[in-house]
């Protein structure tokens, strides 16, 4: 059975034949020829006077010009001939934050379902695959006739994981041509929108009327510098919505409270509150929001690792500016012999693995031959501490010792190398911490903090913990999506056939007859029509 | 050029900047053989100058033998044909042609009738029209040439000889059926002469009455009065358009309906038949010379047809 794409023309097709019929019958009687002497022609047939005035008719050639009208449209109504397979349907579906927003008919994902329930059932039964957005790569294939809103909710709501914070669409380019690709979404993540402007989208499930939220974005601890035994904690909620918002943020380690604040949020704005807790931290370190709103998921966010510090492990052989540094390291605790951490060495051996300091002495102590040259440090960025100056420094190993080749310098003077990072995180220091000029200044523990960064790769005196949500998470008003092309219903089939060139060219030859029959008309011998 | 010398048999060349309606009409030198023809038709007599053969019916002064009528009071007693007289047992009077030359017009219709300008129809009329001034300029007579439609339309006063036949002949190649609209009033052309002239109406009569009004004014003239009907198959052709519902009449603008079945094909022609007919009688009693030809007669055919009936003849 044809389809058409635009049944307003098909209902025109029908109507034209009536309408040329009837414009044709409006001019009926009116073809004139002029006679030498019309009088000769008056006498009246007797029948025509008992049947009275005749009726008017049709004249011309009305049908041929009915049916090429038809024709036209016809072509214009874009008619399909149906092909036999039923073509695959791909949704995408999106199942990021926004769309567990509570509406009043229930969550977006829930009001999703249905409509694309409702939407499949509506189709000849076919293959249908749904795809999460925001999970790429899951994916469920659901059978003919099984497009449930139930079976779909329950496909959707991925048991105990977080929804993902924005879609991740594939390239427009990947979607199988063969397939026809629908999009169910809120439309709140803009980057969605423009993909679907790109994608072959035939369809476009539009859920979503809520548009006011607002959440957590971050929350951090880290060792206090001003309270040793302390972690700072900074917590960050904003309003997503577009207007403003109350909030009465709350933020507990186990049953303490540790912070209690009213948020009168702007739209668009953030705010940002501080609170403390002694170390070690009860985890977790939860903030919550109250009262819920729309989106629950973002009201409440929780840290469960608090700011570590690396244990350190020190030979006995290192001396009191040593001892004194890794004491006055806030990132650095005690360690057990023989556990994971920084090693601390002192003497002539170098240690076998890291990360370690390895303080090596000769058993020399020789002044430095300016200049320094600090060559720095993947993990020592920056240049070197401005009170690092050669008439403090001592050697503790002499200068023509050789260095490891693959070694790298990161302190040196005109006789040698001073600081050497080797493999493995092992960091070798040429330098005597204990010389007066230098130790108990605070340059060595400021040189001794930046060496333990070298050793353990990372910068030991600023460790944070901090739990966020990408603010684009907040936002779940839901936004224009383009509008989709939908093909007819019969191009839902393989192998359709479009019919609207036939049809356009079955026109233009009867329009062409036309023109040619009567332009034959209109040759000497023919009656003229009357002006 | 000598009295009765004719125009010539040798028509010269068309003079220089003549209309393409001249090719229509006859060149002279056919026209002067047909004035030979129609000398011997008329008269039985070799050509000769000097004698007109379309004699009118008028007696009068002359050498030539009209007829013989009953004595009435009046007649000149020395007139008396005493030897018919004692044949018939009645006294009876010799009439004689009047020998002086009578004035002769040519009235050609221009309607929208007679048209197209190229058909069939206007094309014989125009060849009649020129053979009639023609043979007449030959016999010495006056001819003028009137073209008439709902008026008259134009004019050629008469005259004799070669240069009033190229005044004629100019006028009929100038001459074109009117387009449309107008009509046929020949009652025009009696107003537009004087008493006691001839007229030959060539025409094709195509009017409610056929003329016959105007046929009457003319003979009430006192000359002879000739009719010469030009009529085309096309005048009563059924349509070839089976669409065709209206004829309008081209001259006075009359719409009637036209039905393709049925017997109205024939009614135009069976109508024209019967005016035909009843202008031939009327004609009989006005004693106007008539004949009706259609299209595509040769012009010399009807016209010496009609000479030969007897038409041209004195009695």
């Amino acid at each position: 059975m044809p389809e058409v794409s635009a049944a307003g023309w098909l209902l025109a097709a029908l109507l034209a034949p009536a309408l040329v019929w009837w414009l044709h019958r409006l001019r009926g009687g009116r073809r004139v020829r002029r006679v030498a002497a019309a009088y000769l022609w008056q006498a009246p047939a007797p029948d025509a006077a008992a049947r009275g005035r005749p009726r008017p008719r049709a004249r011309g050639p009305w049908r041929r010009r009915a049916a090429a009208l038809a024709c036209l449209c016809l072509a214009l109504a874009g008619p399909l001939w149906p092909g036999d397979a039923v073509r695959p349907i791909s949704v995408w579906v999106d199942d990021s934050a926004s769309m567990h927003v509570l509406e009043a008919q229930g969550s977006r994902l829930e009001i999703a379902a249905r409509a694309l329930a409702d939407a499949l059932a509506e189709r000849p039964p076919g293959p249908v695959t749904l795809h999460a957005l925001g999970s790429p790569g899951r994916r469920l294939a659901l059978a003919p006739g099984e497009a449930r809103a139930g079976r779909i909710l329950a496909w959707l709501r991925a048991p105990g994981a977080d929804p993902p914070a924005t879609p991740q669409p594939p390239a427009p380019a990947a979607l199988a041509a063969a397939e026809t690709h629908w999009l169910v979404s809120d439309g709140a993540d803009p980057d969605l929108a423009a993909w679907a402007a790109r994608a072959p989208i035939a369809r476009v499930l539009r859920v979503g009327a809520r548009s006011a939220n607002s959440g957590l974005v971050r929350i951090a601890l880290r060792p206090s510098l001003a309270r040793p035994g302390t972690l700072a904690g900074l917590v960050t909620a904003r309003n997503a919505g577009p207007a403003a918002a109350r909030r009465r943020l709350v933020v507990r380690a186990g049953d303490r409270t540790l912070l209690e604040a009213t948020l009168d949020l702007a739209p668009g704005a953030s705010e940002t509150r501080a609170f403390a807790l002694a170390a070690p931290a009860t985890l977790p370190v939860t903030a919550r929001l109250a009262p819920a709103d729309a989106l629950a998921v973002d009201d409440a966010l929780a840290l469960h690792a608090a700011p570590a510090t690396l244990p350190v492990t020190m030979a006995p052989a290192c001396g009191r500016t040593v001892r004194a540094a890794v004491a006055a390291h806030p990132a650095l605790a005690p360690g057990t012999a023989g556990g994971r951490g920084l090693g601390i060495h002192c003497g002539p051996d170098r240690p076998r693995t890291g990360p370690a300091l390895w303080f090596r002495s000769a058993g020399t102590r020789a002044p430095l031959r300016a200049p320094l040259a600090w060559h720095g440090h993947p993990a020592l960025p920056g240049p070197a501490h401005p009170d690092l100056a050669p008439a403090m420094l001592r050697r503790s190993v002499p200068a023509t010792s050789g260095a490891d080749p693959s070694a790298g310098v990161i302190l040196s003077d005109a006789g040698g190398a001073l600081v050497l990072a080797h493999g493995g995180g092992v960091v070798e220091v040429r330098l005597d911490m204990d010389w007066p000029p230098f130790a108990g200044r605070p340059v060595a523990a400021a040189l001794f903090a930046r060496l333990a960064d070298a050793a353990a790769g990372t910068a030991l005196l600023a460790p944070v913990a901090a739990a966020t949500r990408p603010p684009a998470a907040l936002g779940i008003a839901p936004g224009a999506l383009p509008p989709a092309t939908p093909p007819a219903a019969a191009a839902a089939r393989h192998g359709a056939v479009d019919l609207t060139v036939p049809a356009a060219l079955a026109a233009a030859l009867l329009i062409l007859a036309d023109l040619l029959a009567g332009a034959a008309r209109r040759a000497p011998g023919g009656g003229t029509p009357a002006p | 050029m000598s009295a009765g010398a004719g125009l010539g048999r040798d028509g010269p060349r068309r003079p220089r900047g003549e209309r393409p309606g001249a090719a229509a009409l006859p060149r002279e030198s056919e026209l002067a053989r047909v004035a030979r023809l129609a000398d011997r038709l008329l008269l039985g007599e070799p050509l000769h100058a000097g004698e007109g053969t379309l004699r009118s019916r008028r007696s009068g002064p002359g050498p030539d033998f009209l007829d013989l009528q009953p004595y009435a009071p009046g007649d000149d007693a020395r007139g008396v044909d005493w030897r018919a007289s004692a044949r018939r047992g009645r006294p009876l009077v010799r009439r004689r042609h009047d020998a002086s030359s009578s004035e002769w017009h040519v009235c050609l219709d221009a309607s929208a009738s007679m048209g197209p300008a190229d058909g069939d129809k206007w094309t014989l009329a125009l060849q009649l029209s020129a053979a009639l001034v023609y043979l007449l300029l030959d016999r010495s007579h006056r001819v003028g040439l009137l073209q008439f439609s709902a008026a008259v339309d134009a004019v050629c006063p008469p005259g004799r000889g070669r240069p009033q036949y190229r005044r004629a002949a100019r006028l009929l190649a100038r001459a074109r059926p009117a387009g449309a609209g107008g009509g046929s009033h020949l009652a025009a052309c009696a107003a537009a002469l004087r008493p006691r002239r001839s007229v030959v109406v060539v025409s094709d009569f195509l009017t409610p009455d056929g003329m016959r009004a105007g046929l009457d004014r003319l003979a009430r003239l006192g000359g002879e009065v000739h009719a010469l009907q030009v009529t085309a198959a096309e005048d009563v052709a059924a349509p070839a358009d089976t669409e065709v519902d209206l004829l309008e009449d081209v001259e006075t603008g009359a719409r009637v309906r036209y039905v393709a079945q049925g017997p109205t094909p024939d009614t135009a022609r069976a109508a024209l038949a019967r005016q035909r007919a009843a202008l031939a009688a009327h004609c009989r009693r006005r004693r106007v010379a008539f004949t009706s030809v259609e299209s595509g007669a040769g012009w010399r055919e009807v016209l010496l047809g009609h000479l030969g009936a007897g038409h041209g003849r004195g009695a």
